[in-house]
Parts: C-alpha cells; structure tokens; sequence
C-alpha cells in the first residue's frame, strides 16, 4: 500500500469504499469520526482492471466547497462588473444619441417662422450638420437637414400666408371705402339734384316772394343733412383711438338721456335706467361711449314713436340695464317698439344702412357705434324680431383688458 | 289728367312740381310711396307717376309694380339719383 498521508495511514480507509467488480470507478462520501469530523469524498479508480490494484483519492468536501465557492465569487464579480460596465457605457451611448435628438427637438420648437426663415446661427440645426457636407454622417445629423429643410419650407409659406392675409385685409379695406364712396354718392346724389333745380328755378324768377322762402327752407335742411352725413362719414373714417379712462356708467346714462330727452319725449316714454352696483364703473372713454348710447337710444325712441304713431294703443318701454358678466360688463337697451327684420338684423352695422323715414337718419349712427364699441375692445349684440322691439346689448371689458383684439382704422 | 309725383327729397319733390305744374299740368305729390298708393286707390285722376327711385320704407319698383295693378295705363317717369339707366330701367 502506497499512500501520501503525512503521518500513519488509516487502514480502515481501504475497506470505506471498496471498489465493486467491473466498475470503473465508485465515489463514496466517508466521514472521519476520529478526527476532524469533516466528510471526504474518496475516488476509487482500478488499474489495469483491478488486477494491479487500486487508487484512492481523497478530498475534503470543505476543501472543495471553499474552491467552488471562490470561483462561484469570481464568476458572480465578473459578471457584476460587466453589467455595470455596459450599463454606464450604454448610459454614454444613449446619451450621445438623444442629446442632439433633444436639442433637436428644442431647436424645431424654437423655431419662429415670423423671423427671417433661417435658424440663428447657434442653433442645433445647424450644428448638428455643420459646415461642410462630410460631416453629415448619423442618422441624427440627417434628421436635423431634413428639420432645416423643412423649417425653410414652412417659413416660406409661412411668409406667404401673411402677405395673402395683408392683401386680404387691404382689399377688405379697399371694398369698405367703396362701399361708404357709393353710399355717400346716393346720398348726396338726390339733394344735389334738388339744390340745383331749385337754383335753376329762382335764378329764372328771383322775385317770386312765395317761392324762395319754401325753396330757401328746403335748401337749408338738404344742406342740413347733407352737412350731417359728410360728419358722420369723417368720424367713421377718423380713426377711433379712444382715451381709455374709469368712467362712471350711471352718471354717464343720466347724461346721455339728458341729451335725448326730445327723443324721449317724442316717444311719449320714460325710461327705466338700472346699473347695478357691480357695473359701476366701465372702462373707456367717455365721450365715445356717450355717442354710442345716444345713437341706440335715439334708434330706439324712434322705433317706439313709429309703434306709437301706428297703435294709439301702444304703451312704450324702455329699459336700460347695466350688470356684470364676468370680466365684461354688459349694458342693455330694450325697448318693445317695431323691431328689426330679420333681412335688415346682418345689415345693421353696416354704414349707410338705414330703415328709417328720410331725413331722419343718415344710416351712420350704429356704424360708427359699432366701431367705437369694438375699439374699445367690446361688442355690440343685437337681438330683435320684427314687432317684437329691440334689444341693443353692449359688451364692454370690465377692466381696459379688451375682449377682442380692437381694430384699428388707418 | 293728373301727374302723381313721389320723391323723399323736399328740394327736388316741390321744384320738379313747380315745374310740371309751369308745364300746365295738375300736380299731387308725396314724400313717400305708401301715401301715394293710398291717393292711387282713391282717386282715379292720375294719368302720369313721375317717382324717385330710391326711397326708404318702399322702393320704387315695389310702388309702380302695386300702382300698375290699380291701374295698367299709367304713364311712368322715374327720376333717379343713380348715374346709369341699367338701374332704373
């Protein structure tokens, strides 16, 4: 028996694990009572058939745990540290990537087509593809060409699209005057028409007494109302630039029916007038709004003497109330008098446009109250039904915010 | 025969009536339509409507297409302020 042991040999290892015939070899798990009590595996492996003998090989299971363990410990560390290298490095990876695809996509949001169409020279839009055409390589640099392109396209139509609105807006402009030129033209047309007929006829008698003083009073109220529409076309044409201030509204009311109390007298009415404390006050100017409401009272008296003149019946009203809404205060006029067509309702605002007896009316007064309510950046809304009266509510902002982007007339 | 003479314009209205009336013709006339076709339904004197094109509450067309109806033979002359015959015929 030949054996490696430092010390004595066990003899009772040979019969632990004794090799069983025609097997090449057998492992047997043995347990060293007597000393250290650690289990061993023995290996017993015949040579040359068992004729020769036997080889047994011993090791400490500890042993082998411990070096199983280790290499377990490297593999464990190696793989930690690959999956962390490719974390970080793919971490750097995307980060190359989505960096310029974000400053990208800040770049097309920063875009503004109302400026020049190129991109400001800093702008990764340019950066990302650089000077010279070599260096367009990635998939972002061919992103951010084709952005560039593209945000050339768009300025460019952009820029189109606002000088076809400019032209819009010019001819828009241009198709007002001519409608206000052909207006004006058939309404001074006729008492043109009149005036020299009558200088015709009293050149041709000059001494008929009865005459001149009928035509002289004829004469004098076409040059009246003559005189009345060239005004009223000039405060249209003018623009109405308004001095926005704090205007008290009730007082403002009182003052305006001061100035229509003829009107209002015609029209056998009183009116009720209510401004609610929270629509004290109005923002605009004071002047201009007192022409607006005089023109819709006025409107309105006439309407009321006209259902009157017709129905001796006829009781006439006339509210005035003003409220809150909102940000906007609204202050309504509603009488019950004739009422407005439906055909004659879109036209209203429009200049020249009138319904009433001639002479009476130039068929500027809701226009240019139109326009002064919109520079102040309101509205004016309109509701009515033909004999069931009227009803004029004028939207103004509470505050001098406006309500509406105010058009100006230049 | 009676010439019926519409026009909202005063200066024009009583001179275009002087006028007529120097012609030596009878002359009625009206600031506007409705009251014209009320004298039409009342009255059968009038041979010839001398009218203004436009006016307020009716137009001139309506007020001949109603006062052909009262009676077909009417002689009409309109007198317009519009620079074009298209218009007004």
């Amino acid at each position: 028996v030949a054996h490696t042991f430092s010390g004595g040999f066990p003899i009772g290892l040979v019969n632990a694990n004794p090799l069983e015939r025609n097997r090449d070899y057998t492992i047997r798990r043995i347990v060293d009572t007597s000393k250290s009590r650690k289990p061993a595996r023995d290996i017993a492996v015949p040579i040359a058939g068992g004729y020769v003998g036997v080889v047994h090989v011993g090791l400490r299971e500890d042993l082998v745990l411990a070096g199983v363990r280790q290499v377990q410990q490297a593999v464990a560390m190696m793989v930690g540290a690959f999956v962390l290298f490719g974390l970080v490095a793919s971490y750097f990876f995307s980060k190359s990537v989505t960096k310029p695809l974000e400053e990208l996509s800040e770049a097309v949001r920063e875009v503004n087509l109302s400026g020049l169409g190129a991109p400001p020279a800093d702008s990764p839009l340019n950066l990302a593809v650089g000077a010279s055409p070599l260096q367009v390589e990635t998939e972002v640099d061919r992103l951010a060409l084709e952005f560039q392109r593209m945000v050339h396209r768009l300025a460019a139509a952009y820029h189109q699209l606002q000088e076809t609105h400019q032209q819009l807006v010019a001819a828009e402009k241009l198709s007002a005057i001519g409608t206000i030129a052909a207006g004006m033209a058939h309404e001074m047309n006729n008492p043109l028409a009149g005036l020299q007929n009558c200088v015709r006829r009293i050149r041709r008698d000059p001494h008929n007494q009865h005459q001149l003083v009928r035509y002289l009073t004829a004469m004098e109220e076409s040059a009246d109302r003559m005189q009345r529409v060239v005004r009223g076309l000039l405060d249209l044409s003018r623009p109405h630039r308004p001095e926005i201030v704090e205007v008290q509204l009730e007082p403002l009311l009182e003052r305006v029916l001061l100035v229509v109390g003829h009107k209002l007298s015609e029209a056998e009415v009183s009116p009720n007038l209510e401004v609610k404390p929270d629509a004290a006050v109005v923002w605009g100017d004071s002047q201009q709004l007192e022409q607006v409401f005089q023109n819709i009272i006025a409107n309105a008296c006439d309407s009321l003497r006209e259902s009157r003149e017709r129905d001796p019946g006829f009781w006439p009203q006339l509210d005035i109330t003003a409220e809150r809404q909102g940000q906007r205060i609204e202050i309504e006029i509603a009488d019950n008098g004739a009422g407005i067509s439906a055909e004659s309702l879109p036209r209203l605002f429009e200049p020249f446009f009138s319904t009433k007896a001639p002479g009476s009316g130039t068929g500027l007064g809701l226009s240019i109250a139109h326009d002064i309510v919109r520079s102040h950046g309101g509205d004016i809304v309109v509701s009515s039904k033909l004999g069931r009266g009227a009803s004029f509510r004028i939207v103004l902002p509470r505050r001098g915010r406006p309500l509406l982007e105010p058009h100006r007339e230049s | 025969m009676k010439v019926l003479l519409v026009d909202d314009e005063d200066t024009l209205r009583i001179s275009l009536a002087d006028d007529i009336r120097e012609a030596g013709h009878d002359v009625i006339d009206f600031p506007a339509a409705p009251p014209a076709l009320d004298y039409l339904r009342g009255y059968g004197d009038v041979g010839v409507i001398v009218t203004d094109w436009k006016m307020p509450e009716m137009d001139g067309m309506s007020f001949l297409r109603q006062a052909k109806q009262l009676d077909p033979d009417l002689l009409i002359i309109l007198v317009t302020a519009y620079g074009t015959v298209q218009t007004a015929v």
